[in-house]
């Protein structure tokens, strides 16, 4: 198999051309990156009901110390695939610092100061049907890695409220009826408004 | 002073011939007797000469019949020449009382023949001019129908005369085997069927079909049955489509149209005894070289290599090679060098591109092989991804124009660095890797570990 030696891995770049006839190359000089993978270390969530896309955030080293932040922010491709099945769900994601947003009140320092991404988010895709399957991440959209286990559970919906109404003055304690909330390991919040 | 005498009771005047002869008119029926069963619908009719008093012996009596109504023509269409035949359908045909059955085409009477009670079949009579005419029946050859409408033609009982189209022009009168040439013939009264207010009617369209030189045309068009619409028919010209020509039906193929489907008038050029020509189809198979630089400064050639390149007629004056689609094209003359062989020169051509190329054997049908010609001259417009894992199997994109398909071991990317770093493969700078042809905008190719 063939091998390139290649030095400054994740820093400088090189140029692909080419040539389709009489090895005359095109003299375009188009820039890729050869970089250190990131290693994506862990998921903020395993399991989400098919009918709903959540965020995920997905704890990442990058290796800034070789890898060159500004060419990830200018080339990457990020996305998230789940495979569920024989079905395949890719999602867009990016780069995040913790917490979610620090990263825009220092755009303008220094890259000394710069707080640089420790995360992936992406979302969740709404799937067709429950099922447990891989959550892969990939820095250009062709290279996946990560291989998470992940769920996608019955779909959380609400089909009665008993009572439907209660004193002004006082906290009354309703039942919900519905689905997914025993298969969803997630927390269950009520959100109440007015009407 | 005469008169007939109806049912001893109704006097109508008489008109004294000769000695033997005499002519009166009947009396209508009152409508109460109109519903009696048709033996009852008659008059005993006595003759009375000089005074009312005196009357003949009733010898003689009158009968009457319910008119026959006309529902619908069948085969409402026919040229000036006449013999076309028509159903009428309707009823009222077989009433007993009906002495002598007669259908008249305007004023012109004929004699039909009886098939039922609901139906009658007859023959057109000749006329001279085309245009449509009233079909009326009438039970005793003397008494016909009244128009349905006046001043309009009722479809159930109106036959229209058309004239033989006249022809000026048709073209081409050859193409190839596997047929679908498109053939255009221009002249007069393609559209000459009119609705009532003179414009063009177009629910009655002009059919099609072709005779093969045997005699044989169930592998022609309309020859199964099923008649085949001209296209694009105006009152000037029309569109046909050659057939598909085999042993069976020979290569000479006789072109005939019609309006109803019955009667078909031949369309040929004057100085033949056929209409089209087929000869056996060209095919482009290979093209030798098949692609070359954008603006060559040489004059390039390219043998286009296939089968059937066989002149029509023996006439290789209109051999053409086309570079491009039907839309978007240059053309260039063909030299025929054998049967199998074309040469032509290579179009300037002022950018990079990938063509089909196609022939022509009589400068009007073109082949649809496909086979193509690049115009290269390779540009990069990008390359995705632009991050790639230094494990190496990252499928990248390249994507550009004036790319062509050279052949295994052409198509190549070229790795080299910018810049401090280095990279080499096997010790050598840069690095080559074979890259594949996708399109004429897009090359792929694996990047090295």
């Amino acid at each position: 198999m063939n091998f390139a030696n290649y030095t400054n891995i994740g820093q400088n770049g090189f140029t692909v051309e080419a040539s389709v006839y009489n090895n005359e190359f095109t003299n375009n000089n188009i820039m890729v990156w050869y970089i250190y993978d990131p290693l994506f270390k862990s998921i903020s969530r395993n399991s989400t009901p098919i009918n709903l896309s959540l965020p995920i955030l997905v704890q990442t080293d990058f290796f800034w110390g070789t890898n060159d932040f500004t060419q990830f922010a200018k080339h990457s491709n990020f996305t998230c695939r789940f495979n569920v099945g024989n079905e395949t769900y890719v999602t867009a994601a990016r780069m995040e610092t913790m917490p979610l947003g620090s990263r825009y009140e220092n755009d303008e320092v220094s890259s000394e100061k710069r707080i640089l991404p420790t995360h992936v988010l992406c979302a969740s895709p709404r799937v067709k049907t429950p099922g447990s399957g891989t959550m892969d991440i990939s820095i250009n959209g062709f290279d996946y890695s990560g291989n998470f286990k992940y769920t996608f559970s019955p779909p959380v919906d609400v089909y009665r409220i008993q009572p439907e109404s209660g004193p002004e003055t006082e906290k009354t304690r309703v039942k919900l009826i519905g689905t997914g909330f025993l298969e969803n390991k997630d927390t269950i919040i009520q959100k109440t408004g007015v009407l | 002073m005469a008169f007939c005498v109806f049912n001893n009771t109704i006097y109508m005047n008489a008109t004294i011939i000769n000695e033997n002869m005499l002519y009166c008119s009947s009396p209508k029926l009152p409508p109460n007797l109109q519903t009696l069963p048709a033996r009852e619908l008659n008059y005993q009719i006595k003759i009375a000469i000089g005074t009312k008093h005196t009357l003949s012996v009733d010898k003689v009596g009158f009968n009457y019949y319910h008119d026959a109504e006309l529902s619908a023509v069948v085969g409402d269409k026919g040229p000036v020449a006449g013999n076309t035949t028509s159903i009428l359908r309707g009823k009222g045909f077989a009433h007993p009382n009906i002495c002598n059955l007669k259908v008249r085409y305007g004023a012109i009477e004929t004699t039909p023949k009886f098939l039922n009670s609901t139906a009658i079949e007859t023959r057109s009579p000749r006329v001279n001019l085309p245009g449509p005419v009233t079909i009326s029946t009438s039970g005793n050859g003397q008494n016909y129908a009244n128009d349905i409408t006046m001043h309009y033609r009722d479809k159930e009982n109106t036959f229209t005369y058309t004239q033989d189209l006249f022809v000026t022009f048709f073209s081409p009168q050859q193409g190839p085997t596997s047929g679908n040439t498109r053939i255009k013939i221009s002249g007069f009264g393609f559209s000459q069927l009119k609705n009532d207010d003179g414009t063009p009617d177009l629910s009655h369209p002009l059919y099609y079909r072709f005779k093969g030189e045997n005699g044989n045309d169930k592998s022609n068009n309309g020859g199964n049955g099923i008649l085949t619409k001209v296209e694009e028919q105006s009152d000037t010209s029309f569109v046909v489509r050659s057939p598909a020509c085999n042993a069976e039906t020979g290569h000479k193929q006789t072109l005939e149209v019609s309006w109803d489907g019955q009667n078909w008038q031949q369309i040929m050029p004057g100085d033949k005894d056929h209409s089209f020509t087929c000869y056996d189809a060209p095919e482009v198979k290979m093209i030798t070289p098949h692609f070359g630089p954008v603006k060559s400064p040489n004059n390039e050639t390219i043998v286009i290599q296939g089968l059937n390149f066989k002149c029509p007629d023996g006439d290789c004056s209109n051999v053409m090679v086309r570079f491009g689609n039907r839309e978007v094209n240059i053309y260039v003359p063909g030299t025929i060098l054998d049967d199998t062989h074309i040469q032509c020169a290579v179009p300037k051509y002022t950018k990079p591109d990938v063509l089909p190329v196609e022939i022509s054997l009589d400068g009007v049908e073109y082949t649809h092989n496909g086979v193509t010609y690049g115009f290269f001259d390779a540009y990069l417009l990008d390359v995705e991804p632009r991050l790639i894992s230094k494990n190496g199997g990252t499928p990248l994109t390249l994507s550009g124009f004036g790319f062509v398909n050279a052949g295994q071991g052409e198509t190549k990317s070229k790795f080299s660095v910018k810049g401090t770093a280095e990279l080499n493969c096997a010790g050598q700078s840069p690095c080559y890797q074979e890259a594949t042809y996708i399109d004429k905008n897009t090359l792929t190719v694996k990047t090295l570990p």
